[in-house]
């Protein structure tokens, strides 16, 4: 797979080029561009939260942009119905004059679907994009379509306006591979932010990377090394947030409702691999899994109404877990 | 392959240096805790612990440092992952140790991760990654060195020599506290000093708080009666005879108490006699009074003995709620007041009760000198006189009597005045521990009826109207909304 340490090299750059053309787009969030990056990789879903104006969907647009790549965009409203996501049977008449029922594809066949304020539209639209994440299908009918690789969803919701909004499902939030939180810029990036506003040319984003070299970084970052005491760091670190387990962590058993599934530590090899990877290392260290711990728990934990009562965040518990968890095995 | 030896070797390197600080670390701990049997026969001595405690504390030591030395044996994966950690190496030494010691496991990018790794390894500093660092152990140890050092040194300052043998502890008291109590230490060695009077009326005297010189050197037997002291058993004496003594007319139960104190001091002025044998024959027994002291005879049994008598003693008076002895009979003779009365001033029933006692002692002393083949009836008779010695003074002109003559002679007036002083309750207290049985108590029988006054109450109930929507709260959530509310409320409240 891996021809030499050129190809090796070569990977590298392209994600490195793909995050500097982003940066001619996007002042700072380079964690949230980095998840962006890492979910795309490693061939998992993202879901973007923050409040309004904070450059959510710029990002994702900015990613589409930067790639020869298929990408969609859809506003989640309420009236949002299933077959305006996966494409529904038009009746079709062709040049004889004869009639015939025709699979017209919806925005999901795409390799970068922007789902917007996805928590708008009802549990049904929501779900209609269940099989397509996990599955990389789609079923109308009786007939089933492959999505193409790479496949990427990225979904954006904001935490306010709450009123008229349907939360994801927990089945639907542990699909995503990570969620990243988007906060507000420093004063620095502001001030980038508002000269660039200010300039008279708009940037404009290039075409860096095709779904073939997306592939093949895909490729080389699954044959990233991970060493067994880095895997166990990130099993013990799942296991310590089931709070019926007996290495459930204090925070975990007075906090958690449910904890990290499975699904958590795959999150955790998976997007450790492409993140060593795109810092030059053929390892995954476990300073990568601290680092990812937050973005690829915080929504597969489901806390109790102790901690919301007491104002504990998901965050929170997780830091905490991650802070007593001994590190090193042999 | 050249890379891999490389990564081996400098884990290696790094492995040896830590077992090195483990065995470093470990043998400390052990020498530390071999150390705490010399320091504790240097403090206590091989006449407290023995010898074999070193031995003990050496084997301990040992194999608590073995078995932590092996337990603490750290694995070349182990000592890469310290070495990860101390340089920041994102665990790339690590991961290319493992894979370079697993080849099975190895991937296609395993060289290539290698060749990463091996400059690192390289370039670091081991001693930075395996640090020299002092063990808590070697504070203990330094502790333990110091503390063994301080008491050699005590025990070198006191005895001139490093001898084990005797306890740390007196030794150290007495070299440094000899100077404030000097005068105490010199009464009791001046009451040691053979010939020059009897333990037992040293021992006594210091019992009835006289602060008075020592006592003559011929005094009388320590529980010879006072004037009139008339014969008869303990109880009985004491009953009759309290309002009488003057300093040694004790109740029985301290009676029995002073009879065998002053046995033991017989004993120690004879050196030969059991307490068992001669507790009253000796006390009798003028001669037993200037009886030799036993050479060597241990100053800890005279101060246990003197303490124990002064405990007695503190405990008799404040029962009597009596003045020290001193002033109990004013125009006595200090003599006198110490009890120490002399045959002469005795009537002639305490004359022949102190010739009988001694003829007891006596053949007392006989019957141990001889092997313990002494006949039954003066043993018989040491005993029956032993009440009368340890007991108070009678009525002069009474007579002797055996055991229990005095029972039923207690009449209202004396126990009026007992009771008075307090003693008859205790008396009764005291037979009471050595009664067992059966209690019958009857009761007058008669119907007993427990009657609770009737009291009508009545309460209201009044709906406030409140509605209380359940559907609305999951059952699995009630427990945490009533939480809640509980919790607001009590915020509302504060």
């Amino acid at each position: 797979m891996v021809a030499s340490e050129q190809f090796l090299q070569v990977v590298t750059d392209q994600i490195k080029l793909v995050r500097d053309e982003i940066g001619k787009v996007i002042v700072g969030h380079d964690a949230v561009v980095e998840g962006v990056i890492i979910a795309l990789v490693s061939g998992g879903h993202v879901l973007l939260e923050g409040v309004p104006g904070l450059g959510k969907t710029t990002i994702l647009r900015t990613l589409g942009g930067t790639m020869h790549l298929d990408y969609s965009r859809i506003q989640f409203t309420p009236d949002l119905m299933p077959a305006d996501i996966i494409g529904s049977m038009i009746l079709e008449t062709d040049s004889v004059g004869s009639k015939e029922l025709r699979f017209q594809r919806g925005p999901i066949f795409a390799h970068l679907v922007l789902a917007d304020e996805i928590n708008r539209a009802t549990p049904r639209t929501q779900s209609a994009l269940l099989e397509a994440m996990q599955e990389r299908t789609v079923t109308t009918g009786t007939t089933t379509y492959r999505l193409e690789d790479p496949f990427l969803v990225m979904a954006t919701q904001n935490p306010l306006e709450m009123e008229g909004t349907y939360p994801l499902p927990e089945a639907q939030l542990d699909r995503f591979l990570l969620k990243l939180i988007v906060g507000y810029p420093t004063k620095a990036e502001m001030e980038e932010i508002v000269d660039r506003t200010m300039a008279a040319t708009t940037p404009t984003v290039h075409q860096v990377i095709n779904q073939e070299q997306v592939l093949d970084v895909r490729r080389a970052a699954h044959e990233v090394l991970v060493a067994p005491h880095v895997r166990d760091f990130a099993i013990r670190l799942i296991l310590a947030t089931q709070p019926e387990q007996e290495e459930a962590h204090e925070l975990a058993k007075k906090y958690i409702r449910y904890g990290s599934s499975p699904r958590g530590a795959q999150a955790l090899m998976q997007a450790g691999r492409v993140r060593a990877l795109m810092r030059g290392r053929l390892n995954v260290s476990i300073g990568d899994i601290r680092e990812l711990a937050l973005p690829a728990l915080r929504h597969r934990i489901i806390l109790n109404f102790d901690a919301h009562a007491e104002g504990k965040t998901a965050d929170q518990v997780v830091a905490g877990i991650l802070g007593s968890l001994r590190e090193g095995s042999a | 392959m050249a890379n891999s030896a490389t990564l081996l070797d400098v884990v290696e390197t790094a492995r040896k240096r830590a077992r090195g600080q483990i065995t470093l670390r470990e043998a400390t701990l052990a020498l530390t805790i071999a150390l705490l049997g010399p320091l504790a026969l240097a403090a206590m001595g091989t006449e407290l612990l023995p010898a074999g405690l070193l031995l003990v504390f050496l084997l301990a030591g040992l194999g608590l440092g073995v078995y932590r030395w092996l337990r603490q044996q750290p694995s070349p994966y182990g000592v890469a992952q310290r070495i990860d950690a101390a340089w920041q190496a994102e665990d790339q030494i690590s991961t290319a140790y493992y894979f370079a010691s697993h080849p099975a496991e190895a991937g296609p990018l395993t060289p290539y991760q290698n060749e990463k790794a091996v400059p690192l390894a390289l370039a670091g500093d081991l001693r930075r990654a395996i640090p020299f660092e002092l063990s808590r152990s070697t504070y203990a140890l330094g502790a333990v060195v110091l503390a063994l050092a301080a008491l050699l040194g005590v025990r070198y300052g006191t005895q001139s020599n490093l001898s084990l043998k005797p306890p740390l502890a007196p030794l150290a008291l007495t070299s440094l506290f000899a100077a404030p109590e000097g005068d105490e230490l010199r009464r009791d060695e001046l009451a040691r000093v053979p010939g020059k009077g009897d333990e037992p009326a040293q021992s006594l005297r210091k019992d009835s708080r006289l602060e008075e010189p020592p006592a003559p050197l011929e005094s009388e037997p320590v529980a010879m009666p006072a004037e009139g002291a008339p014969t008869g058993d303990a109880v009985g004496d004491a009953d009759a005879g309290l309002p009488e003594v003057e300093g040694l007319s004790v109740d029985s139960e301290f009676g029995d108490e002073l009879a065998t104190g002053a046995t033991e001091g017989a004993d120690q002025g004879e050196g030969q006699a059991e307490a068992k044998d001669v507790s009253s024959g000796s006390e009798g027994e003028p001669g037993a009074d200037q009886g030799k002291p036993e050479d060597g005879a241990p100053s800890e049994e005279s101060n246990d003995l003197l303490s124990r008598l002064q405990d007695a003693f503190k405990n008799m008076l404040s029962s009597m709620k009596m003045d020290p002895p001193s002033g109990s009979e004013p125009g006595q003779p200090p003599d006198q007041d110490s009890g120490q009365s002399s045959p002469a001033e005795g009537t002639p029933t305490g004359q022949e009760a102190a010739g009988e006692a001694s003829q007891a002692g006596e053949s007392a002393s006989e019957s141990e000198g001889s092997g313990g083949a002494a006949p039954e009836a003066p043993q018989e008779l040491t005993q029956g006189e032993s009440g009368s010695e340890s007991s108070g003074a009678p009525p002069e002109g009474a007579t002797s009597s055996s055991a229990g003559s005095n029972d039923g002679s207690k009449n209202l007036a004396e126990s009026a005045q007992l009771a008075a002083m307090g003693e008859l309750s205790e008396l009764y207290q005291q037979r009471a521990e050595d009664m067992s049985g059966e209690v019958l108590i009857e009761t007058q029988a008669a119907p007993q009826q427990l009657q609770t006054p009737y009291t009508p109450t009545s309460a209201g109930h009044r709906d406030l109207g409140g509605q209380v929507s359940r559907d609305e709260i999951p059952f699995a959530y009630r427990q945490y909304v009533q939480k809640y509310f509980e919790a607001l409320r009590q915020k509302s409240e504060n």
